[in-house]
């Protein structure tokens, strides 16, 4: 059987789309925690302040530490990404190391 | 006078004849040398194309082959002491914050923060000399300036130690330690080792 670019391209796809998508909305359901966290404590800041329980010196300083848990979330989506497109390259070889192999017949990529 | 074509340099793999340029004129009387040399030159020329073409295939034919039997690698593994040691960090904090809440006139304790700091550079410096870890080293340094605004309010503040500082505090800590264990525990990639690199591969 030869090798046929159109259906080989789409095996190639059909192998690395779910994979994204499926650790998008995982990504997407951590970011919507944490970012629901900082949201809250940003939120309650703003109150403390506004009743007196901590003064603006404080409240700066505590909004940096929203600032760089913020970044780590980020940081976090970014690494999550980074593995997404992995998983997907390697299915998507994947697909490209059997269809050579069933071409060939023989196992050229072990 | 017949002037005939210099001869290349050796270590030219057609020693001995001139390289042949398109539209370039031989100052050659013979009609005999004036056909041989346009032979060689049409020749030349078509040999070089081909070769090129068949070149270049074959390297790219050879590179999907190669990049097929390898797994891609874009970001590092999962690393168990950095892990624990992130967690041994969050616990630590987690202790000293509720002792804060628990007991507002606790005093200010260097030990406490001389001792997270030791836990971070030692955690940072790990992370640093781990293959693609730059995003990890860069969450713990993060993390070590949220410990450092964190001395810097429980330095200034007075007792009773306010607990709203101590639960932003806690919560702005936590949500930076369980982004790093998130992307820390995905390193691990659901199963163990990633598989070897192929023997077409090397």
């Amino acid at each position: 059987m030869a090798l046929d670019v159109g259906t080989l391209a789409t095996q190639m796809l059909s192998a690395a789309l779910p994979i994204l998508k499926k650790d998008a909305q995982d990504a997407e359901s951590f970011a919507k925690t944490e970012f629901t966290k900082i949201a809250q404590t940003i939120v309650s800041i703003g109150e403390q302040v506004a009743s007196g329980q901590i003064n603006q010196q404080q409240a700066g300083l505590l909004l940096d530490m929203q600032t760089s848990a913020s970044r780590n979330v980020l940081l976090t989506l970014q690494g999550l990404a980074l593995l997404a497109v992995e998983e997907a390259i390697n299915a998507a070889l994947d697909v490209v190391k059997t269809a050579v192999n069933t071409a060939l017949g023989f196992a050229l990529i072990a | 006078m017949k002037k005939r074509p210099q001869a290349v340099k050796s270590g030219s793999w057609f020693v001995g004849f001139p390289r042949p340029r398109v539209g370039e004129a031989f100052r050659s009387t013979s009609d005999r040398e004036k056909n041989a040399m346009r032979m060689i030159q049409t020749t030349y020329g078509k040999l070089d194309k081909r070769t090129s073409i068949v070149a270049w295939m074959s390297s790219f034919v050879l590179a999907a082959l190669l990049l097929a039997g390898c797994a891609v690698r874009v970001i590092g593994d999962y690393d168990d002491t950095i892990d624990k040691g992130v967690t041994d960090v969050q616990q630590k904090a987690e202790l000293y914050l509720a002792k804060l809440q628990s007991t507002p006139s606790t005093p200010y304790d260097q030990a406490f923060y001389d001792d997270i700091n030791a836990r971070l550079a030692v955690l940072k410096s790990r992370a640093a000399s781990l293959p693609k870890y730059p995003l990890i080293v860069e969450q713990l340094a993060n993390l070590k300036s949220q410990f450092d605004k964190l001395q810097q309010l429980d330095k200034s503040s007075a007792r009773p130690f306010p607990s709203a500082i101590a639960t932003d505090a806690e919560s702005a800590i936590a949500v930076s330690v369980e982004s790093i264990l998130k992307l820390e525990l995905a390193l691990k990639r659901g199963q163990g080792a990633p598989p070897a690199i192929t023997k077409t591969g090397k």
